[in-house]
């Protein structure tokens, strides 16, 4: 099956009344099982990503190279769009340039830059700075410009909401949006209402990020859509969720020895085949086999 | 032994070592032939190489890791890293130096630019206040010391085009004190400072770069050794001279054709094999594979080469 131009599909998505929800990936295998539950894109996490290529937290350890060679194998593994973090574009405006570049050869749909010093950390930690608006400016005015292909779609976070209030994270979004920016993400707003004020001031979308116990009220996508957000990311959810899985087995086969009262919490053989595409496969062989 | 270790016995002796800068596993190579006993891995040159790119911080961690490996995996004698500024804060340093020492180096060198870096000898340099490097150094010194405890830590300042000189020795100074193993004070600008350097630190090897055309003067290697240079290194002449003798031989070809004429500036196709060690891929072959199938392969030939 031919691939089919994931950018100007995210971006006809965005642009309709339903929101699109990305749920967060930093493998090929979750990928995977969020494509196959009908989403219709996805969101490759750095917080995952980095545990996952690292076994570290999220706070800037990850090169440009690292997290590109994931995001180009994601961009493999599925047919949706991907949308990819790219941290602070890794350096300044020069680096802004080479990142983008890199992202969109590696095939995604979209990829956010943020406004942190370098190394950066997750948005929903404390300890986070960040440089001067006029600066970011110049970074996202570098990343559209880089891009060969104008349905890469950029979107501009800000993380000024947690030490600079809702005021200042708005004033640099408006900045960013004036810059060239495709999407807005105003990062840990902390009540509905400046949730509310952030989706009543943009004229492009923008993105809502849902972090179970983070800094941002946890809302349901109804809701989310109701507010007048149009993408929802789920960033850190499969991540959560797979090392609360893994952990349980895991203490259970330390523990008793055997993981028989676990089967039923794991996917079957045959299904999990399915999943990875293994009937693609049998299909290519028959295709191309040569045997009479 | 470790190359760090032999490295550092080697920083011991009384005479100074000369490391050409190399980017790749065939300058390191070369460099070997030439008879070098310890190369210094060039982030300039690997700008150039992996990226045609100038030396501007573009290249992450990642791909200066991969062409140390490469560099360090080619040739049998230790290999220098340039890291950068370790590519972020104290926290990455820590990673750098551990991806380094995996990688093969036999030490490296870090910088106290902020990030995105520059080459030393370009305009526009800026440096980070040495507490915070201070902060990198101990991080690159606690990041060695359960995995390779010989692996050289070297501390490059780029203060004298920001600060002056006498900050960037003051930097040294310091440096030296918390224990760093090696003194690189960047770009000098007249042969003063080269002797003050050497006669104010005494007590700790120290780097020198000499770069044709950079901003330091080309003091000769005897003289640099004489006033106390523990690690000289010719940091850009492989690359310059690989650029200068392809360029040359490329427009040659470009407006002659191909020739006899430019033979005296290549390597022969029977010399070149001496470069990437192809006999031992003979040897290799006589011992693991059937008789039989050498013999199909050969003939009886001896050689895979003349």
């Amino acid at each position: 099956m031919k691939k089919e131009n994931t950018r100007t599909r995210l971006r006809t998505l965005l642009y309709q009344d339903q929101i699109v929800v990305a749920p967060g990936t930093h493998d090929c295998l979750t990928a995977r099982i969020i494509e196959k539950e009908g989403f219709n894109a996805l969101y490759m996490t750095g917080y995952g990503t980095s545990a996952s290529m690292l076994g570290k937290p999220d706070v800037g350890l990850l090169t440009l190279t690292e997290m590109v060679a994931r995001a180009s194998r994601l961009v493999e593994a599925v047919n949706i769009p991907v949308i990819a973090d790219a941290d602070t574009g890794y350096g300044n405006a020069v680096n802004v340039a080479r990142t983008v570049r890199e992202y969109e050869k590696a095939g995604v749909a979209c990829l956010q830059l943020e406004d942190q010093v370098a190394p950066k950390k997750c948005g929903h930690m404390l300890g986070r700075e960040i440089i001067p608006k006029d600066e970011m400016v110049g970074k996202i005015k570098a990343a559209c410009d880089a891009r060969q292909d104008d349905n890469l779609m950029i979107i501009a976070r800000t993380d000024a909401r947690t030490t600079c209030g809702i005021d200042e994270a708005i004033e640099r979004g408006l900045a960013y949006e004036e810059a060239g920016a495709d999407i807005i993400f105003v990062e840990s707003p902390e009540t509905e209402e400046e949730m509310k004020k952030i989706t009543s001031i943009f004229v492009v979308p923008v993105l809502a990020n849902m972090v179970e116990h983070g800094r941002t009220p946890f809302l349901p996508v109804s809701k989310l859509e109701e507010i007048g957000y149009n993408l929802a990311i789920f960033p850190v959810t499969s991540t959560y969720v797979i090392a609360k899985a893994v952990q349980d087995v895991m203490a259970t086969l330390k523990k008793t020895g055997s993981t028989e009262s676990m089967m039923d919490k794991m996917v079957l053989f045959e299904e999990f085949n399915n999943l990875i595409g293994l009937p693609d496969i049998l299909e290519v062989e028959k295709l191309y086999s040569t045997r009479k | 032994m470790r190359k760090s270790t032999l490295l550092r016995n080697r920083l011991q002796e009384p005479r100074a070592v000369v490391a050409p800068g190399v980017y790749d596993s065939l300058s390191a190579r070369i460099c070997e032939m030439a008879g070098f006993e310890a190369l210094q891995h060039s982030g300039y040159g690997t700008a150039a190489a992996v990226l045609g790119q100038p030396d501007v911080g573009l290249l992450t961690l990642s791909e200066m890791v991969s062409q140390v490996r490469a560099t360090a995996r080619a040739v049998n004698i230790p290999v220098v890293g340039d890291s950068d500024n370790g590519f972020g804060n104290a926290i990455n340093v820590y990673r750098t130096v551990q991806e380094y020492i995996n990688a093969g180096a036999a030490g490296l060198f870090l910088e106290d630019q902020v990030a995105p870096k520059r080459c030393g000898h370009m305009e526009g340099k800026q440096v980070i206040p040495y507490e915070e490097m201070e902060g990198k150094l101990r991080a690159a010194m606690d990041a060695r010391k359960d995995i390779d405890p010989d692996f050289i830590i070297i501390y490059r300042t780029d203060a004298i085009a920001v600060n002056g000189y006498s900050d960037a020795l003051d930097r040294a100074r310091k440096a030296a004190e918390l224990g760093v193993d090696m003194i690189f004070i960047e770009a000098m600008e007249t042969r003063e400072q080269i002797e003050k350097t050497a006669s104010e630190l005494k007590d700790i090897p120290l780097m020198l770069n000499l770069i044709e055309g950079g901003k330091t003067p080309l003091v000769p290697v005897n003289e640099a050794e004489e006033m106390g240079y523990k690690w000289i290194v010719p940091a850009l002449s492989s690359l310059y001279a690989a650029a200068r003798g392809m360029l040359d031989v490329m427009r040659e070809i470009k407006e002659n054709g191909v020739s006899d004429k430019y033979l005296d500036r290549l390597f022969t196709f029977k010399e070149f094999t001496e470069v990437v060690h192809l006999e031992n891929i003979k040897k290799l072959e006589e011992k693991y594979l059937p008789t039989s199938v050498i013999e199909e392969k050969y003939h009886g030939k001896e050689k895979i080469v003349g």
